[in-house]
Order: C-alpha cells, then sequence, then structure tokens
C-alpha cells in the first residue's frame, strides 16, 4: 500500500537560498529546473529556478516528505498558491541584501496570508551580517501592520543545523497550536 | 592695503561623507555609484558609496517600504540624510527630492547642500537624556542585590542611552558597555561562567561604574552584541526569581520570539517561545507544558524580558491570538502530533 504524503513548502526571492535550504535535508539530490536568469538587473545569478525545487524525505511509517522550492519571480506568484494548498507549513526565506527585502516578505505574505494566520510559517532572514538592515524589528512591524504573529529568524541556510531551526521553530508552532485545540477540546 | 580676511566656514578641511540607496533597482545603485567616482572631483568633500543606513545621504525609492525605516532613524537619529528618487509623475513623500533621470549636477548640488548641512550643525552633545543613570553608587555595598539585579541595571544602562563607558568589574573580569553605541566589550569569551562571576554581586559589589577616561572601552578583545549580552545574562542569572514586574501568578506573552538564530538556546526554549507566542502561561502552566523545571522556565522567561520580548499587553489574561481559531480551521486535518514526531525523527530535529 503506498505510503501517505505530506508537503513543505520553501518560498522566498531569487537569491534567498530555497534551492540551498531543501538540498540541506533532502535525502535525494535535489531536482532543480534551472534556466538562464534573464533578469540580470535585479539580480547577478547565472541561473534561476522558473519551476521548481524538489525533494523529499522517506518517514519510518513509509510515507514521504516532498520539499517543494517555489519560483522566485512574482510573475509565479499564482505557483505559490496552488504549492501552499495542504502543506504541512511554508518556510519563508528573505534575501536582507535586496535593495526592498520587505517588500519582497510583503508579496509573500500576501500569497501565503492563510498558511501565515495558522501559525504553519516561519521566516528566515539571511545574510544579516553583512547586511544587517532592515533588522527584524522592521519585518515583525510588517507582520503587526498584517495583524498576524510569526516567528522570523537568522539564518544562514549554508548550515545544515539553521535550516533544522527553521523547521523546528515551524514544527514547535504548529504542535503548540495542536496542544490548544486539545485543551479546548477537553474543557 | 587691508588683507582681505576669509570666511572661517570657507576654509573647512574636505570631510570623508558617505551616501546609500534605499530600495532602488541595481542598474540606478550602480550609476549612482559610477556618479559618485566621476564627481567627487566637484565636490566640497569627499563621498563614497556605502551600504547600511549608518551613510550621511540615503536616495530612496518612493515606494520602498525600507525607506520608512530609514526616515525613523533620521528622525531619531539626525540621519542619514534621506532624499526621494522622484520621476516626472512619481508623488514623494514631503523632503528632498532627487530627480530622476539622475544628472550630474543635481546629484552634484545635493551633495554640496547636505554637505552645507552638515557643517552647520552643532556637534552633538555627550547626551540629550538625563544625566544620572541607574549606576548604583561606589559605596552602596551589595545590600541584598542578585545576580539578576545587576543583569537588569545593565538593561536598563543600555536603554538610557548615555554616552559615557559603564563598567562591571569582578575581580579580573571586566564588562564595559556604551549605551548610545549600544556597544559591549568583555575581558573574556561570552560563556556562562564569566557572566555568572561577573554578575556575582559577592563579586561585583553589586555596581556599575561609570569610567572617567571613555577610549578604554574599545581595549577589551571580545565584542559580543548588546542583544546576547543580556539574553546571556537572564539565562545565567535568572532562576530564582522572575524579574520585576512579572510575578509568578500573572501571565505572560512573548511578543516577539528570541532570535535562535544569533542566540544560544536549549530545545526547550523554542517550545516555550512557541507557548508564550501563541498565548500567555503562567510559569507553572510552561513547566507542564514543557516539562522542564522552574527555575530554568523562569530564567528562559527574565532572559526575554531582559531583551524587551515580554509584551506588557500580553501579561495580563486574555483572549488567545487571532492565529489560535485561524490554526483550527485553515490546517490540513490529517496534521497531528504522530506525524510530526515522525518526521522531527526523520530529520533528526528531537522530540516533543
Amino acid at each position: 500500500m503506498a505510503g501517505r504524503e505530506f508537503k513543505l513548502v520553501f518560498a522566498g526571492s531569487m537569491g534567498a537560498g530555497k534551492t540551498t535550504a531543501i538540498a540541506a535535508i533532502s535525502e535525494i539530490p535535489p531536482i532543480r529546473t534551472d534556466v538562464h536568469n534573464t533578469d540580470v538587473r535585479s539580480h547577478s545569478k547565472a541561473t534561476t529556478t522558473t519551476a521548481m525545487d524538489y525533494g523529499e524525505v522517506t518517514l519510518d511509517s513509509g510515507d514521504k516528505l516532498r520539499l517543494y522550492g517555489t519560483p522566485g519571480q512574482t510573475r509565479f506568484d499564482f505557483m505559490w498558491r496552488i504549492l501552499a494548498k495542504g502543506a504541512i507549513g511554508v518556510v519563508l526565506l528573505v534575501d536582507n541584501s535586496r535593495p526592498d527585502p520587505l517588500s519582497d516578505v510583503h508579496a509573500y505574505l500576501d500569497a501565503f496570508r492563510e498558511t501565515v494566520s495558522s501559525s504553519r510559517a516561519v521566516i528566515g532572514i539571511g545574510r544579516t551580517e553583512t547586511h544587517p538592515e532592515p533588522g527584524l524589528d522592521a519585518y515583525y512591524a510588517l507582520a503587526d501592520e498584517y495583524g498576524i504573529s510569526v516567528p522570523i529568524v537568522s539564518v544562514d541556510v549554508r548550515r545544515r543545523e539553521d535550516v533544522l531551526l527553521l523547521l523546528n521553530v515551524l514544527f514547535s508552532q504548529i504542535e503548540a497550536s495542536l496542544e490548544t485545540e486539545e485543551q479546548g477540546a477537553m474543557a | 592695503m587691508e588683507v582681505a580676511r576669509a570666511d572661517p566656514s570657507m576654509l573647512a578641511v574636505s570631510c570623508q561623507r558617505t551616501v546609500t540607496t534605499i530600495g532602488l533597482p541595481a542598474r540606478k545603485e550602480q550609476l549612482i555609484r559610477s556618479m559618485l567616482l566621476a564627481v567627487n572631483a566637484r565636490t566640497t568633500d569627499r563621498w563614497t558609496f556605502a551600504d547600511g543606513l549608518e551613510a550621511d545621504v540615503a536616495i530612496c525609492d518612493v515606494d520602498s517600504r525600507l525607506a520608512a525605516v530609514a526616515v525613523a532613524r533620521q528622525e531619531r537619529d539626525g540621519r542619514p540624510h534621506c532624499v526621494w528618487l522622484a520621476g516626472d509623475t512619481a508623488e514623494a513623500p514631503i523632503g528632498p527630492r532627487l530627480e530622476d533621470p539622475i544628472g550630474s549636477s543635481s546629484l552634484i548640488a545635493l551633495l554640496e547642500s547636505v554637505s552645507t548641512t552638515l557643517r552647520r550643525r552643532p556637534a552633538p552633545a555627550a547626551t540629550s537624556a538625563p544625566v544620572a543613570p541607574p549606576v548604583v553608587a561606589a559605596d552602596a555595598g551589595v545590600g541584598g542585590r542578585t545576580a539578576l539585579d545587576v543583569a537588569l541595571m545593565l538593561r536598563d544602562l543600555l536603554l538610557h542611552g548615555s554616552s559615557d563607558t559603564f563598567q562591571i568589574t569582578a575581580g579580573a573580569l571586566q564588562l564595559r558597555v556604551v549605551p548610545s553605541r549600544r556597544a559591549v566589550r568583555a575581558s573574556q569569551p561570552l560563556t556562562d561562567d564569566y557572566l555568572a562571576r561577573l554578575l556575582d554581586p559577592a563579586a561585583n559589589g553589586g555596581r556599575i561604574e561609570r569610567l572617567a577616561e571613555p577610549d578604554r572601552a574599545l581595549t577589551l578583545l571580545h565584542a559580543p552584541s548588546d542583544v546576547e549580552t543580556l539574553w546571556r545574562a537572564g539565562l545565567v542569572a535568572g532562576g530564582d526569581a522572575l524579574a520585576a514586574p512579572l510575578h509568578a501568578d500573572a501571565p505572560i506573552g512573548l511578543a516577539r520570539w528570541p532570535d535562535f538564530g544569533r542566540l544560544p538556546h536549549a530545545p526547550a526554549h523554542v517550545q516555550m517561545a512557541a507557548r508564550l507566542s501563541r498565548r500567555p502561561h503562567r510559569v507553572e502552566e510552561l513547566v507542564t507544558a514543557v516539562g522542564r523545571p522552574a527555575r530554568e522556565v523562569r530564567a528562559f522567561v527574565n532572559a526575554c524580558v531582559l531583551c524587551g520580548l515580554v509584551s506588557p499587553q500580553l501579561a495580563a489574561s486574555r483572549e488567545p491570538r487571532p492565529t489560535a481559531t485561524a490554526a483550527a480551521t485553515a490546517r490540513p486535518a490529517y496534521i497531528g502530533m504522530g506525524i510530526l514526531r515522525s518526521i522531527r525523527t526523520a530529520l533528526g530535529l528531537g522530540g516533543l
């Protein structure tokens, strides 16, 4: 009998580290769909993901955790919503060295509002050591504008322990949410 | 023949100044970088490009959200000097403008204008805050103070924003802070043992002294961040009681998560943060929820207090935040504790 499948989404702008983060935890070499980057004015990468990154983790029950990285360009935002449907949660990665990272987050909070509002998201801010502004307070202020509570953490997804930290924070939130519901049901 | 006396302001020495951009497309930022190299021979001061909001001038995109951060900093600190890059049809907020497309003459005019403004600005006062920071007098003695009290004094000093240098001394151990720069310098790496000895009132006399020679702040080798210093101080010093104004019977909540990417932490800290950010908990509830000793829970809460993460509004009992009810309806039905436990095991994340 086929095992169950679960989905985890990694979102963020081009160069934010989605592919790197998936590679850090996937048990298979991630499948990447790269083409030549035609938008070098806004980013200097030679290639960029125009479809999705994919990785997977096999659970002890034989079930699969499928890892999806969204394309970074906003013209693919319709795919972000599709991928978010039924996902356990979303890891939103931000490149703090971009010209306007707060606007990047603004776009993703719009696209993943339901997921973020239901405590199934975490935001990881990268490159804060070389680009300390905007600070985490600015991102929290943006989340406050949306009326949502979301954990925001400085990370370097080239380090596997930082990717695991993001997932630990994400799962801890979901677990706390389940605990609250159980307590409510017992009351 | 009378010798003409030059206006002293015209004899000002050329200063090094910096320009940054906020929210501009990469090609416009590159254009400004190139133009600075070209116009420097025609400006009073020497201008270079720098990243970050510490620059003298920030050329901002009118649609950039980060620009609001720069403006707030200008209002608070007097810099950067924010200028809006505006095209013919763009509506810029009130304030200096630089027309787009950018011409060298308009850029030179802007830079000269800022140079003049900065030269006319009086030197910043040593501090605009009240002169008396919460420093214990040298002869006040230990007087029942605890390590947590000393940590709270350190926190209050940093909030006070004085430009003086203050020092905690415990034997050969020293910690210096310059509150106005949020700078911390330590004589040793910031370990738990170092902080425990440094914060012990029996060792430091329960006091923080103001140094007469401020430049000594730069001579200690180690430079931890102010946030990490306060965080570690809370964990090390704060297990016996809760920091005022919290008390054991009052629910406590978090307005912000600790930045676990930068702060040392235990697995239980993430669990506690997840619960406290959802709804307020009493210490006793948190002990039960995470299965850790009360002392460890209090230390975590105190570390959060010292770092300004506890919200006074959340310290009162109230309804759970909107995320709680949204979670129940929006989450896929198949997500349960069992699945999460299985995923944690597969990733080597450790259990609940």
